[in-house]
């Protein structure tokens, strides 16, 4: 008798809470491996107290990736350097990471005073990292390992914008995710060409040069619609400068920023042309 | 004298500049192939001849090693393309482009400058992000548009950021030292062990930042402390010490950490407290009402829900509140004590329900 393949299977978890699971592990395990690179030539260079505290944070972030899998963070950390108090709050709150905990307080309370007590440290998370958490699978933990792995990562951030527009969650994809992805493939592509260095002076080239980007939209004002579109303008940046205030993340933040120079560039544009322009018929 | 002036003195012994050159560290001076790499990095940007592009980050603090990341940055002053950043991995080292607005640039500088060194709600308000570029473009060399980004940098200056680290850093290790206290009042050893550590670590940085080592990475804060004094100090082994419990309980920890901020100078900021820290609801937290029940729904995906104590806690941060307006409030209104009031924001916090000011 043959065992029929199953081609559909209901999951567990409903889709926002998979998806959002899955990108948290994905962006905290990628800032990992930048904590691992800063490990590497932490040892190379003998800086072992940059190799002390890039370990602590590799720790936070894996504790991150380990919760966020579990469903039990559902939101982006507001900055990556700051998740200790956090990861340790929500392991103490729940009896079922008791052992995580311990092997984590463990970690949390090694004092390491020698270079070789530092190694000793590090070798010791990366075994808790591998063995223990298990993060060392898939492509994320090795994002900045290499180009490939860096485009893998992005590609699945990708697929992932997409899932969230479906479902509708915002906040946790990476902004601009398709435009980063192109000027990187442009960048990236630049390089691997293998043009010769060229120094630094004569590498801009001319604004007249470049191709216009976007159509050109012609518009006429009059002075009455200027003024009152100035002070709309100033009053957006001004409440784009207040959101920043309250706003945590370098992607969350480069947002507004990008809002915010949109309408920046207009205003310019208004004080470039309303003069010579306006008084036209 | 006091342990902290002790402390002080010794550290200042050896000026900055000459423990630089005794131990080699060149700022800024980088060898022949990163400089080579850096024209190519320049030029595969492919900027306008307007934008700026500079090189900055810890290669350039002269902290950096073989793994480090090329920090380039493009100041776009005429068609400001609000592209994203980039990232590219090259032979295990990765350059990282940001690009922003000079119109940005200059909101930074200027909000900085403006700032009075004294007004700690604004030094707290401060994100993190601002001062790490305002310290990145001091640092910065520019592969293009020399002269434009020496005119963009005559208004970064070196002591505005140096004051302004080192009160950010000051009054955060004061906040850290009270959720460590509250939280070991709360019986959540983890996380007051893991405050106290921070609030040392944060003193250390504050410490740094008003002798002249004001470089915002903080993970380089005991090489920065290594220009200062020597490894054989016991000034640096005392800090390398209090980074972690070791065999301390944590109530001893906290005694530690506490004597270490004192001599750190931390007192100057003791008019700032935990209960100076503005409290908000995270932007992707929802409260709803069903049934006279009230839940939280974070990002469409957990589910938390609230008594009705907690509710009223939760509908007075819709507005950014200072956390001492809050115990005061529940006290009057009979809501809660204040240690319950503490829990709860704690409980927030740890959801990621809360954000917390400038911590």
């Amino acid at each position: 008798m043959t065992v029929p393949v199953r081609r559909l299977r209901r999951m567990p978890r409903a889709a926002s809470a998979h998806f959002v699971a899955d990108a948290l592990a994905t962006r905290v395990v990628t800032a990992h491996s930048g904590y691992h690179l800063d490990i590497e030539g932490g040892l190379q260079a003998s800086q072992y107290g940059m190799v002390f505290v890039a370990a602590r944070l590799a720790l936070y972030a894996a504790l991150y990736v380990h919760l966020a899998r579990q469903g039990k963070v559902a939101m982006l950390p507001a900055d990556m350097r700051e998740i200790g108090s956090q990861v340790f709050d929500l392991l103490a709150a729940d009896p079922a990471e008791a052992d995580v905990l311990a092997t984590a307080m463990e970690f949390e309370r090694a004092n390491p005073s020698t270079p070789d007590e530092v190694r000793q440290f590090v070798e010791a998370y990366r075994a808790f990292f591998a063995n223990v958490l298990q993060l060392d699978r898939g492509f994320a933990h090795a994002t900045l390992f290499s180009d490939n792995t860096y485009d893998q990562y992005l590609n699945y951030a990708s697929e992932l914008t997409k899932a969230f527009e479906l479902i509708g969650i915002a906040g946790i994809n990476i902004p601009d995710i398709r435009a980063r992805a192109a000027k990187r493939t442009a960048v990236a592509g630049r390089l691997s060409v293998g043009e010769p260095n060229v120094p630094s002076l004569s590498i801009a080239k001319p604004i007249e040069e470049t191709a216009p980007d976007v159509r050109q939209v012609v518009v006429s004002l009059d002075e009455r619609d200027v003024e009152p579109l100035r002070a709309a303008l100033r009053a957006l940046t001004e409440a784009i400068t207040a959101e920043l205030a309250s706003t945590d993340g370098r992607d969350e933040r480069r947002e507004l920023l990008v809002r915010q120079g949109g309408f920046e560039r207009t205003l310019e544009r208004l004080a470039e042309q309303a003069r010579p322009t306006l008084s036209k018929p | 004298m006091s342990p902290g002036r002790s402390f002080v003195s010794k550290m200042l012994v050896k000026s900055k500049v000459e423990t630089l050159r005794s131990e080699g560290n060149s700022l800024a001076i980088l060898g022949e192939a990163e400089e080579a790499v850096l024209g190519r990095l320049a030029a595969a940007f492919d900027p306008l001849a307007t934008d700026i592009v500079f090189v900055s980050g810890s290669r350039m603090e002269g902290l950096g090693n073989s793994t480090s990341d090329f920090d380039l940055y493009v100041v776009q002053s005429e068609k400001y393309t609000g592209d994203p950043f980039v990232t590219v991995v090259l032979d295990a080292q990765y350059a990282v482009y940001e690009i922003f607005s000079l119109a940005h640039a200059t909101r930074v500088a200027t909000t900085l400058n403006a700032i009075d060194r004294n007004d700690y709600r604004q030094i707290a308000s401060l994100s993190l992000f601002e001062l790490e570029f305002y310290y990145r473009v001091l640092i910065g060399r520019a592969l293009t548009s020399h002269h434009s980004f020496e005119q963009l940098r005559d208004s970064f200056r070196r002591s505005t950021i140096d004051e302004c680290v080192a009160t950010w850093c000051g009054l955060r290790s004061v906040v850290l030292l009270g959720e460590a206290r509250q939280k070991l009042a709360l019986c959540r050893e983890a996380g007051a062990y893991v405050a106290a550590q921070q609030a040392a670590a944060a003193a250390l940085d504050s410490f740094l930042a008003a002798h002249g080592q004001s470089y915002p990475g903080f993970k380089w804060r005991f090489e920065k402390l290594l220009r200062i004094v020597p490894k054989t100090s016991p000034d640096f082994k005392r800090a390398w010490d209090i980074k972690s419990l070791g065999r301390r309980d944590v109530s001893q920890y906290l005694d530690a950490v506490a004597e270490f901020c004192r001599d750190m100078g931390m007192q100057a900021f003791e008019s700032w407290s935990l209960n100076d820290v503005m409290c908000r609801q995270a932007k992707t937290a929802q409260a709803i009402v069903v049934n006279g029940q009230c839940f939280i729904v974070e990002n469409k995906t957990t589910l938390f829900e609230l008594d009705e104590a907690s509710s009223k806690l939760w509908q007075w941060i819709a507005t950014p509140t200072r956390r001492g307006d809050l115990l005061d409030r529940a006290e009057q209104e009979q809501v809660m004590t204040a240690l319950e009031v503490d829990e709860v924001l704690f409980d927030l916090a740890m959801h990621g329900l809360l954000r917390q000011g400038s911590v």
